[in-house]
């Protein structure tokens, strides 16, 4: 299964490595979110503190869906997907390799993005990095996990990039919610937040067992 | 179904919508034999191929392949099958190498980068290793294909129109590894509209028309003109 798992997401970091189209899209979308949010609203440094964290995270869910998006448009494309379906490996194990690999796509997008973040909203985030990069690893669990069986359900609609938003959306309210909850939290304008650290990490792990067990129907004729 | 049967097709039915794809057919394939299938356009040979392949889950009648239910297929049957579609299963983006290698670690090839060489030889395809699959003409993504689908040395070999955008010197080392195939024990199913080249590698036809079965034989109990004179018959009713 982990030899299955590491194949899948080396064929995903390979042609991303190739391509840049996932990650590029990604960045590209969130640097214009945060742009347009600091030269449209003009913030102090305790509003964009507060608000600044939703910000990130309206940029960082919708870039992820560019990125998702692509992740079985891939495998659409030459029939791959049914070349997955006929290898004798577990589904589950597909389902994880390309899990990884978003989770991966979106941390990327994520790291690169913090330091415009801290410029164009003047957050004191540097003291926080440590817990604000936890914070984008469980949330990109949380939405990746959700985001990929979804991403393989819109593959086969016809109109896969406006399914997936509509799908994959509602489900990451609570993961989102949490995402910015917490963010605030490192950013100094909530006091506790251990409770939606606890809704994050009790997201990722149910979302990510009842992805993995969905995977093989999802894919199935 | 004999014992030494590799497929048994039971009455499959199979519609898409108001389309029937396949009506009760009923056939019967053993171990090393090279079944090629014929019939026009959308007579259902893909969809038998799609079927046996455990590509589409959801069919009337019953299925048997190895002596197992197909609708029970589990990983070992998938491995012992090679599938060859119209699609070229093939990612655009990597290079041949790479598409061959990801495909060699899927089923577990002990050394994927040893096999994988040796594979790109067989297809011709050697001097291609390094290139991006995008970049290849159509020829040489069909020849890669049929080296994915022969990869992992499967047992029962399912090849839908693999002539198709292959040139004469192509076609005859795709026949010639088919023969290497089938003298090792593999067993073949082909389909493809290329009346001469079918019959001449198959020791057995069978003809589809609007979803069943309407003409089985051996090829050497029948010639080819009296088969070609005969299926165009079928054609034109």
């Amino acid at each position: 299964m982990l030899r299955t798992i590491a194949t899948i997401l080396w064929k995903d970091l390979r042609i991303e490595l190739r391509t840049r189209d996932a990650l590029s899209a990604s960045f590209v979308f969130c640097v214009l979110v945060l742009v347009i949010f600091n030269f449209t609203l003009d913030l102090g440094s305790e509003e964009a503190r507060r608000l600044g964290s939703g910000f990130l995270w309206v940029a960082f869910a919708f870039g992820g869906i560019l990125s998702l998006n692509r992740t079985f448009a891939l495998e659409k494309a030459d029939g791959c997907s049914k070349s997955l379906m006929l290898a004798p490996v577990d589904r589950g194990a597909i389902y994880l390799g390309k899990f990884l690999a978003n989770v991966v796509f979106m941390l990327v997008t994520q790291v690169l993005i913090l330091p415009l973040f801290v410029v164009f909203f003047n957050v004191p985030a540097e003291s926080a990095v440590p817990l604000l990069l936890l914070i984008f690893l469980l949330g990109s669990i949380g939405f990746s996990s959700v985001g990929t069986l979804f991403s393989a359900m819109a593959a086969n609609t016809r109109m896969r990039e406006l399914m997936l938003p509509l799908l994959l959306l509602p489900v990451s309210i609570p993961v989102l919610l949490a995402a910015v909850e917490t963010t605030q939290y490192a950013l100094g304008v909530n006091e506790n937040a251990s409770d939606w650290f606890k809704l994050l990490i009790v997201y990722d792990i149910v979302f990510v067992v009842a992805s993995y067990l969905g995977f093989e129907f999802v894919m199935e004729e | 179904m004999t014992a030494s049967a590799v497929l048994s097709c039971e009455n499959v039915a199979k519609r898409f919508g108001r389309t029937t794809a396949l009506r009760s057919v009923t056939l019967s394939v053993q171990e090393g034999e090279f079944v090629a299938v014929f019939g026009h356009n959308g007579a259902g040979k893909s969809t038998l191929l799609n079927i046996v392949a455990t590509l589409i889950r959801s069919y009337e009648g019953t299925v048997s392949l190895f002596g197992g239910d197909l609708a029970k297929a589990n990983e070992e049957t998938r491995r012992s099958l090679g599938f060859m579609s119209h699609d070229s299963f093939l990612y655009a983006d990597l290079t041949a190498y790479e598409n061959l290698v990801f495909y060699a670690r899927l089923y577990g090839i002990r050394d994927p980068s040893g096999a994988v060489r040796a594979m790109l030889g067989r297809v011709d395809l050697a001097h291609k290793a390094q290139s991006i699959v995008r970049e290849l003409s159509r020829g040489m993504k069909q020849r890669l294909s049929l080296g994915r689908a022969f990869l992992h040395s499967p047992k029962l070999l399912l090849l839908d129109e693999p002539y198709t955008g292959l040139d004469e010197t192509a076609c005859v080392n795709l026949n010639n590894m088919l023969s290497e195939f089938t003298a090792g024990g593999g067993t073949v199913m082909l389909t493809t509209h290329d009346i001469d080249r079918g019959f001449r590698v198959a020791n057995r036809i069978l003809v589809l028309n609007q979803g069943r079965v309407v003409m089985e034989s051996r090829t050497a109990e029948i010639g080819l003109e009296e088969f070609r004179e005969r299926y165009h018959g079928i054609l034109s009713k």
